[in-house]
């Protein structure tokens, strides 16, 4: 598990300002279609929004923990037995899909409370953003990888969990093939009790 | 409709379903101020006070801590909520009452679990000291921010996967 982890964590690197740049994007989306404009902008560590239209707003986040999350999230998925390559790409893309709308709420919800803080016309309800920042500060960071990959990978991973043995509700007859799937006539396998 | 419905059943869903409930109650709890100071606050003491002796026993005379703040002449560490395994405590039981299995077995799960995740919090504030201690500054900045926290985490399910998978699972 330490050896992938090293591995993804290797490939990540050079792509986390790609990432944040795509956070930054997905953030903008966002404000987009809540109605409000804000332009997001990767530099460094750190991503800036500023807002399109008056009062002027700028400020920047600093989203550089929640990085640790996707090479984390990608490891766990990979040192998971049990599971077909096919199945674990498709696990895979659909892990980073799920963490990257986690992390967009993780910069909306540092932006919103920016806004908060400023007293920014039109900023959420404040209540609210607060326990999400506290929760994201808190368990966030490593709530939603865990999440992600018990939804994805719980069924598979513990396969009896998913897989309740099934109750036969038909008399099965001496001579019919036995439901266990073996093959032999009922009567020789599990019906010769 | 009905598929819906009979897919809301599922235990997969239904654990799921369980561990986003646990772990926002438990952080609801975290939120109240009566909380953190009664119980977390105590406990990352507790946790201090647990680190510090065995940096005693491991050499470090100089050493001297109050509260949640261990320091020699060198170099201190301040163990702050995220540092004291709050979080991977709360994902494990989580993670563990919402798996069908018999409370005796949730019970002995979340207590076996505890005892670890304190253990390796132990490991990594030791190790973390030592480097700081040291004076290597980038290499204590990158085991904190991306191999320990990971390590504790990734541990902590691997240990429930281990308990998960000796389960009978009980379906109601």
């Amino acid at each position: 598990m330490a050896l992938a982890y090293g591995l993804v964590w290797g490939a990540f690197y050079p792509l986390r300002s790609t990432y944040q740049s795509a956070l930054g994007a997905g953030a903008e989306t966002y404000y987009r279609l809540e109605g409000s404009g804000f332009r997001f902008w990767s530099g460094g560590d750190n991503v800036y929004f500023r807002s399109y239209y008056e009062p002027i707003f700028e400020a920047q986040i600093e989203p550089r923990a929640i990085y640790t999350n996707v090479p984390f999230l990608l490891t766990l998925v990979l040192v998971t037995p049990g599971l077909a390559l096919r199945r674990r790409l498709i696990y895979l893309a659909a892990a980073l899909a799920l963490l990257y709308l986690s992390h967009v709420f993780f910069m909306v919800t540092k932006a919103e409370i920016i806004l908060i803080a400023a007293e920014y016309p039109g900023a959420g309800n404040q209540a609210f953003w607060h326990f999400a920042d506290n929760f994201l500060e808190v368990s966030g960071k490593t709530f939603f990888p865990i999440l992600i990959w018990l939804a994805l990978c719980l069924p598979y991973m513990l396969g009896s969990v998913d897989t309740p043995s099934v109750a036969v509700d038909r008399k099965v007859g001496r001579n019919d093939p036995c439901p266990c799937g073996s093959g032999k006539k009922y009567k020789q396998c599990c019906g010769r009790a | 409709m009905k598929d819906w419905k009979e897919s809301l059943k599922q235990p997969a869903v239904r654990f799921v379903a369980g561990f986003v409930v646990v772990v926002l109650l438990f952080n609801l709890l975290l939120a109240l101020t009566w909380v953190d100071d009664n119980l977390i606050h105590p406990y990352t003491q507790f946790i201090t006070s647990v680190s510090a002796n065995v940096l005693v026993l491991l050499g470090y005379d100089d050493l001297s801590w109050q509260g949640t703040v261990i320091r020699t002449g060198r170099f201190a560490v301040d163990i702050r909520r995220g540092c004291d395994g709050v979080v991977a405590t709360i994902l494990l039981i989580a993670a563990c009452l919402a798996f069908p299995a018999s409370w005796k077995q949730r019970l002995i799960g979340t207590s076996l679990g505890f005892v670890l995740i304190f253990a390796l919090n132990q490991v990594r504030i030791v190790v973390l000291f030592a480097l700081g201690d040291q004076g290597s500054m980038n290499l204590f900045e990158f085991v904190h921010t991306y191999v320990a926290q990971f390590a504790v985490i990734a541990l902590t399910m691997v240990f429930w996967v281990y308990w998960a998978g000796r389960q009978k699972p009980v379906y109601s």
